[in-house]
């Protein structure tokens, strides 16, 4: 089927301007702007609410503001803070083999003006093109050895790459690997150390599903998480501009005292995910260069020279995917929403507004966490601690 | 030759020559999916972000100056002799 008799399909009338090197694509619901950005190989989409009752010069405007698309930038979300609050749009490079699902998307979501009032509404616009940001995990485990973990990851369809020693695969061809990790507690299963298993990159839905395939099967084989284990998320940051890393750091830090109910009380300032001090934050704003910070931190910056990532050390350790995948889901809406903000999250006064704050949309996994924060809090509570 | 590098995270890495170091961050983990061009290009950029903008590495510059380059950004240290490492450790 043609190109534009699949966008009819979705409903859109599609009209060509070669002049503005646009097609513009409409429905009752929605306006799609689709522009090919010259030798960029990309094609660009920016999605709207509807704004079938405002004057077309407004959307003029917004088709000339929308030309200043960065070089480097995967896509980037530019609010139209000039414009009524319902009318805010997103722009979104996406190469052209994803510009279907994105009309799809489009087609499903852009539903005017209730669309419009909640611009991360779009965020959900990733997932349809495949433009999650990638990321991998790190589970520390013990109770059992790694030859029973690799038998059951591989009984349920995951690639692992078996190895012995302290580190026995990159990870980075698409296997899970598990390596040693002398800060895990050593629960005689006869493996030299406690154990980590590693994931291969992951992305999107597909991700997430592999996730909690390994999560069972580490389960599955015996796989425990005691108080020595702990989860390391790493984040991709290949987007991210000069200031993104310190303001990731500071979204997180400035919230650092919700956060920590998000987490069991023996990850709270533990000996490996240390909470950044004061004097490291204000050195961290200060200093030009990010070396120097110690890798033991809640958010550890020191991983990114090497592979571009940033390190979420905080969460204990678990083989329950409920809470693995919360807890990635919840960091993801962190550090996207610190690409797209320009004045950062700021700090929030409770776990709700820090939630509504990131972008983290009503969901099981978000209910999860504020449950689970709700909870430790009330046992603070009753063991006589000061809970602000 | 040997070249050895400690990144900022305490991975040492070693390798034969310059351009087999560069081989070697490559074949990373995060890294491992780009080309020998685009893996100058983002670490270019690596470099200009851990550096707040004070470094800018000309991409097509040879192995050595390159990975000197990094080290000017602060994204990993040169290892001159082993008490360095030592006392880097």
């Amino acid at each position: 089927m043609k190109y534009e008799d699949q966008i009819a399909d979705l409903g859109f009338e599609y009209r060509v301007a070669p002049s503005r090197n646009y097609a513009r694509l409409l429905n009752e619901r929605g306006i799609v702007f689709a522009w090919a950005v010259p030798g960029s190989g990309f094609v660009r989409f920016d999605l709207k609410a509807d704004m079938s009752d405002y004057p077309d010069e407004n959307i003029e405007a917004m088709w000339s503001a929308g030309e200043d698309l960065s070089d480097d930038a995967r896509f980037r979300m530019r609010v139209h803070g000039a414009y009524p609050r319902n009318l805010r749009g997103g722009a979104y490079p996406v190469q052209p083999e994803n510009a279907l699902p994105l009309l799809h998307h489009a087609a499903a979501n852009a539903t005017g003006r209730r669309a419009g009032r909640n611009p991360r509404r779009a965020g959900g616009l990733f997932a349809a093109l495949g433009l999650e940001r990638r990321f991998g995990v790190e589970l520390e485990f013990n109770g059992t050895t790694r030859a029973k973990v690799y038998d059951a990851l591989e009984a349920a369809g995951l690639e692992v790459r078996r190895g012995r020693g302290w580190a026995p695969a990159s990870a980075s061809s698409g296997q899970w690997a598990i390596k040693y990790d002398q800060s895990v507690r050593n629960t005689r299963t006869g493996e030299t150390y406690g154990l980590e298993l590693v994931s291969p990159i992951l992305k999107g839905e597909d991700g997430m599903r592999q996730l909690e395939t390994a999560c069972a099967a580490l389960k599955s084989a015996g796989g425990k998480a005691d108080r020595s284990c702990g989860i390391h998320i790493h984040l991709e940051m290949r987007d991210a501009k000069a200031a993104g890393i310190r303001k990731l750091v500071r979204a997180y830090v400035s919230n650092q005292k919700l956060i920590n109910w998000l987490v069991s009380p023996s990850r709270r300032n533990g000996r490996w995910c240390r909470e950044w001090r004061e004097d490291e934050l204000h050195r961290l704003d200060r200093v030009r260069n990010l070396s120097g910070f110690d890798k033991y931190k809640t958010v550890n910056v020191s991983a990114f020279p090497r592979l571009g990532t940033v390190e979420f050390r905080q969460h204990g350790g678990s083989v329950e995917f409920k809470k693995v995948g919360a807890w990635v889901k919840m960091l993801m809406s962190m550090a996207d929403a610190v690409g797209q903000q320009r004045e950062g999250i700021g700090q929030q006064d409770s776990v709700a507004k820090l939630f509504d704050a990131i972008g983290f949309s009503r969901s099981p996994e978000r209910t999860y966490l504020q449950n689970r924060a709700t909870g430790f809090r009330s046992r603070a509570r009753r063991a006589g601690e000061v809970v602000a | 030759m040997t070249v050895q590098v400690i990144w900022p995270d305490g991975h040492h890495q070693t390798a034969p020559t310059w351009q087999a170091l560069l081989n070697g961050i490559s074949d990373m983990p995060w890294n491992s999916d780009l080309s020998d061009d685009e893996l100058r290009e983002v670490l270019v950029k690596r470099a200009y972000i851990w550096s707040a903008g004070d470094i800018q590495i000309d991409p097509a510059i040879s192995a050595k100056e390159f990975i000197h380059g990094l080290e000017a950004a602060g994204m990993l240290k040169i290892i001159r002799d082993d008490k360095e490492l030592e006392d880097l450790r």
